[in-house]
């Protein structure tokens, strides 16, 4: 775990490297939820775990098509103002996210394709740049 | 993961004890679930007071059961839902689709 102060804020950094296997998600989860336990109340962590496990299952199952030789990349940020979490995986990347206004009509009784939605709803903020998907959940909107 | 039946009133009341339902084990926790109803008597519970976390994954699992049993004009309730799989239930509007129960004790009313 890298530490680094400046002026404003104190900033901890980590980051989980995961072969491309389903297996892998409990650890992921569990490894998240121990990181964000001091760092974030329940219902923030709850949002964080969901939408990260949501987009780390997409990247290996639709990025790296299950490849277990290919990896998925997690980086996660904490500031006073935001927890950042950068997904990375090894596939061609997605074109575009969904809008807000298209992810509220979710077809509720679709047995897929909630992940990306679910995150553009609860996220404060996404970038996407090809494969890699940046999530910003404020700790101030969000009661850390 | 452990999921159990009891027979109450009519309704079989299946529990589902793991902490998470979610993509890792979404195909055991359906396969467990519809073994143990019949289609003889589809009148469903579901007891998810035993579940702390839900994504999408788990969620396509019980959206699975409940299409099966509106295939035998069966009923699923849902009770005992901790606090996130609350919260997705509403994020995702599923409240519009499956009927949800605060108390397990009251869904096999």
């Amino acid at each position: 775990m890298n530490r680094q102060y400046s002026k404003k804020s104190i900033v901890v950094q980590n980051n989980l490297v995961l072969k491309s296997e389903i297996a892998q998600i409990p650890i992921m989860h569990e490894w998240l939820k121990r990181l964000l336990k001091p760092l974030a109340n329940e219902g923030m962590s709850n949002k964080i775990l969901l939408v990260t496990q949501e987009i780390v299952t997409n990247s290996i199952i639709h990025g790296n098509h299950e490849d277990i030789n290919k990896k998925v990349v997690l980086h996660i940020d904490f500031t006073t103002e935001y927890i950042t979490v950068e997904i990375q995986d090894e596939g061609n990347g997605i074109e575009r996210l969904p809008s807000k206004e298209e992810s509220q009509v979710l077809d509720y009784m679709a047995e897929n394709g909630r992940g990306l939605k679910l995150a553009v709803l609860i996220c404060d903020d996404i970038v996407l740049k090809g494969n890699k998907i940046t999530l910003m959940f404020s700790r101030n909107t969000t009661q850390s | 993961m452990n999921i159990s039946k009891t027979m109450m009133n009519g309704y079989t009341k299946i529990a589902i004890e793991a902490e998470r339902l979610d993509v890792a084990n979404m195909a055991d926790m359906k396969t467990g679930i519809l073994e143990n109803i019949d289609d003889s008597n589809p009148r469903v519970v579901i007891d998810l007071s035993g579940v702390a976390f839900l994504d999408s994954s788990g969620m396509s699992v019980l959206i699975g059961v409940f299409k099966h049993l509106n295939t035998i004009n069966g009923e699923l309730k849902l009770c005992g839902l901790q606090e996130q799989p609350n919260e997705l239930m509403q994020i995702t509007q599923l409240y519009n689709v499956f009927t949800v129960v605060d108390n397990c004790e009251q869904a096999v009313q």
